[in-house]
This record gives C-alpha cells, structure tokens and sequence, in this order.
C-alpha cells in the first residue's frame, strides 16, 4: 500500500490533511499493518466526502492535530509492544543475510568444517537496533510534535534526518567501536538456525493470520495506478513543460528554430518509442558487466570463486537492472498516458495542464503546502 | 456537545445504526450527522467502531468502494444485538431519572415534603 499514490488522488485540502496525517502515523512509529488499515479507511472516506463536494472539516473537525490524535489514540503502549515481533523479523532477516555471507567468508578461507564452527560477534547488530529505534523514535516524537506548528515539515525532510543521523551514529561506532572490548561471541550456525526458524514462524504466523483475515495467505494488495492519478498526470505534465522550454531556450542559443508545443510532443512520443531498444541493449551491457568479471574470476582464481562472484554480481545487478527499468517503463506509461489524454480531450500539453490544475484545484508542484488549519 | 455526554452515548448510537443494516464509515457519519451529532469526525467515529469490533458486537468485512478503495462494511452480530437492548434499557432508565431531575420541578417539590413528612436529613415528624 503506498499513501503516496492515494495521497495523489485526492484533491486540494483533502490531499493536505490526507499528507499530514500519514506523516504523523510515520513519525509516531505506528506499526505497518495498523498504518494500513487506519490509512486505507482515511483514504475510503476522503474519496467519498471529497466526490460528494463536503469540505473536509465536516469529516475531520478544524484542528488537524486533534483529529491525528484522537484517530491514533487506540494504538496505545500495549499495541506497540505486540508489534515487537515485527521489528525482531526485520532484525533477524538482517542478521541472517550478513551471517550467510560472513558464512561463506569464513567457508572459503578456512574450509567448510572450520567455517561452520566460526563464532562471530552479535553485539554491533544489537547496538545497532538499539541505535536505530532509539533515533527513529526521538526523531518520530520531535516531528509528531512539531510538525503541525511549522508545516514545512515534509515526509522527505523527515526521512532524511532519520537517515543523516544514523549514518553519524554508525561513524562514531565504527571510529570507537576498536575501544570497546565487549563481544558476545555466537556460533554462527546458531544465528543462522535462530533467525531462520523465527523467519519461518513469524511466516506461518502471518499466514495464518491473513488467511483468518480475508481468505488468502498473500497479503492483499490495492492496485493503484500511480499514472492514472489526475494528481500524478498533472505533475508529469509541467514537468515537460519545464522540460519544453528549456529545450527551446537551447535551440534558440544554437540558432536552430524553436519548437511549437505540438512538435514537442511528438518528439517525445519518439523518444518513447526508442526506450525500448535501450533497454534490450542495457540488458546485454549487464550480462557483459557480470560475464567480464565472472570469467576472469574463473581463469585466475578458480571454479569456487567464479561462483560466489557470479551470485553476488548478479544479486546486486538484477534489482538494480529491474528496478531503473521499472522506473523507465512507468515514465513512459505516464507520457504516454498524458498524450492520450490531451488527444482526447482536443488539447495541447500546455492547454491540458492547465484544464487539469484547474480541475484538480492544485497549485504548481514544488511549492511547500501551506498547511491546513496550521 | 458535550464530550463526557458524548462518549457515554456515542457507542450506543452508533450500533444502533448499525443494527439497521449493514453500512460504513462515511455512512454511518453522515446519519450521525443527520439526527444532530455534528462536528462528529471519523476521528471519534473510528475508536468507537475499532471498541465494537473488538469487543466482538461488530464484524467487519473488506470489499472494494464504488470509488476504488477498499472499504469495510459493518454488521450487527448477536452479542451486539443483545448489547443493543441492554444499552436501550439503561438508557431509557438514566434519561428517566435524569429528566425528573431536571425537567420536573413539581415532583421535585412533592419528593422534598415527603422528605420532610418521614423525618429524613433530621427533619422531626
């Protein structure tokens, strides 16, 4: 579920109040499957309201803060400790990965029967949990706070602090962590066997769960389509108008003649006719990009270490070669999307647009929201 | 309104609405607002039907809205039916004795003779 997209599909002081919200479930650590549904409901009910022209005060009151902590008043200390095991899976399935790996380390350098008996040290896991919810949380508790007082506190800004100062607690660590003699030294087979048996209960656990809930043991999934969302069309649309007079500022400067709004756009239906070639031949620089390496791997050093080098090549490259391609595809479907909506209704880009801003009552992206009631 | 007042009464109100037939969030509001509640946002609404649900006087079933989102859909289930008469009758008895109070002011001097007459608070016969 992505409150991004609903958020999207709203309009004007429902789409505010909708964001305001969903920052402050985030910032107050409310637990993901408690979000959902909380967020999901909100979203049920701003859609109706907002279709039956009610101003959003008649749905939430006046006072927006109020409103978040009367709708999230249930999720008390109790809730938030059932939760525990839901942070634990997270932390297992982090453990687990960087034991396998440390497994295989220890696996090449000693052999097998040495590697499986190498103790590895858990407490930097732990300190690091600790450091992170104890961040999270201080951060969480500041924002939820603030945020209704100085409404230029935005989901992204909020994120990144979390981000910054992680990254400045993990430093200092690393930089005393040599001074620190403390270890708690584990076998690593028992990591690995704890964090896989918990994995696999917390799955069972959550399938029975959701199959109690709705029938189904795979959690159910809200399609929506991001670039059907007038709120995400719009968006696409003055970022190519951007785009548009930037490219004929650049044509002017070289002295070619400048584009008209409709040429513009078929140069952009070409452009998108093109991705698809690039990415056949992003595909083939990937497989060369692991094959290379692989090989040579191969030649110098061995069998074993071709191997290992080829999985982790190809763990790293494969989600990044899908996810940027993903990303293409999606802009594509988006301009395209946008082309035939200005074909149907008869307009240039720049017409659409503005019909679209008008409709939608939203003001020019990149602006901070003024905030409502705040 | 008064919010104690409110919350006392706001439970039963609402499953009562509920008990007329299976309905929703927004639904469920705008009969609120409808017979008077006003200024009733989902923000009280929505602890209400979480304390019903738990409870265990309402079930809840997910379907996809008209609109696209999914949406749940109370109901009325025996115990919240029979919570329902419950609530009916302690709220008739209370509004009883509450408007005789503060509504009735010739009972009220009738009851303070009859205090006098049987030497209640130290009165003398």
């Amino acid at each position: 579920m992505n409150t991004v997209l609903m958020a999207e599909q709203l309009n004007g002081e429902y789409r505010q109040v909708f964001e305001r919200v969903d920052l402050y479930c985030t910032a107050t650590g409310i637990a993901t499957e408690v979000a959902e549904d909380k967020m999901m409901n909100l979203f049920d009910l701003f859609m109706t309201a907002q279709s039956n022209g009610k101003p959003v005060e008649k749905i939430i009151g006046k006072d927006v803060e109020k409103f978040c902590i009367s709708y999230f008043e249930d999720y008390s200390l109790k809730e938030r400790i059932k939760h525990i095991p839901d942070i634990l899976y997270k932390f297992c399935w982090l453990v687990l990965i960087f034991s396998v790996i440390e497994l295989f380390e220890q696996g090449i350098d000693k052999g097998l029967a040495e590697g499986i008996l190498y103790r590895t040290d858990i407490l930097p896991f732990v300190i690091g949990l600790a450091i992170g919810q104890l961040f999270f949380g201080a951060a969480g508790f500041i924002v939820s706070r603030l945020m209704f007082r100085f409404p230029k506190i935005a989901p992204m800004k909020f994120y990144i602090s979390i981000i910054i100062m992680f990254v400045v607690a993990v430093s200092v660590v690393s930089f005393w962590g040599d001074d620190i003699e403390l270890t708690v030294l584990i076998p690593i087979v028992l990591i690995i066997a704890v964090c896989a048996a918990y994995i696999a209960v917390y799955w069972g656990v959550r399938a029975y769960r959701r199959y109690c809930d709705h029938g189904s043991i795979f959690k159910e999934r809200e399609k929506i389509r991001h670039e059907d969302s007038e709120g995400f069309i719009l968006e696409t649309g003055e970022s190519l108008i951007k785009k548009f007079y930037r490219k004929n500022k650049r044509r002017k400067r070289r002295g070619k003649a400048e584009w008209t709004i409709w040429e513009y756009m078929e140069y952009l239906c070409r452009q998108d006719a093109k991705e698809v070639w690039k990415w056949h031949l992003m595909a083939l620089f990937y497989v060369v990009v692991v094959a290379v390496p692989v090989i040579h791997t191969l030649l110098i050093e061995g069998m074993m270490d071709a191997l290992i080098l080829a999985g982790i090549l190809v763990v790293i490259e494969i989600p990044i070669y899908f996810s940027c391609k993903k990303l293409s595809d999606f802009g594509v479907r988006c301009r395209k999307k946008l082309m035939q909506e200005c074909q149907a209704h008869a307009m240039d880009l720049i017409e659409y647009v503005a019909y679209l801003r008008e409709k939608t009552g939203g003001e020019e992206r990149g602006e901070e929201n003024e905030g409502y009631n705040s | 309104m008064d919010a104690q007042l409110m919350k006392g009464i706001l439970e039963g109100c609402v499953l009562g609405i509920i008990a007329k037939g299976e309905t929703y969030g927004y639904e469920i509001l705008a009969q609120l607002e409808l017979v008077g509640f006003e200024e009733l946002g989902e923000g009280t609404l929505y602890p209400v039907l979480t304390r019903l649900d738990k409870k265990g006087y309402i079930s809840c079933r997910r379907a996809k809205s008209p609109l696209g989102p999914v949406r749940k859909y109370y109901t009325i289930t025996l115990p919240g039916k029979r919570h329902l008469n419950e609530f009916k009758e302690n709220y008739q008895k209370i509004t009883a004795s509450a408007d005789r109070v503060l509504f009735d002011d010739d009972g009220w001097h009738e009851r303070e003779e009859r205090k006098d007459e049987y030497c209640i608070d130290g009165g003398t016969a």
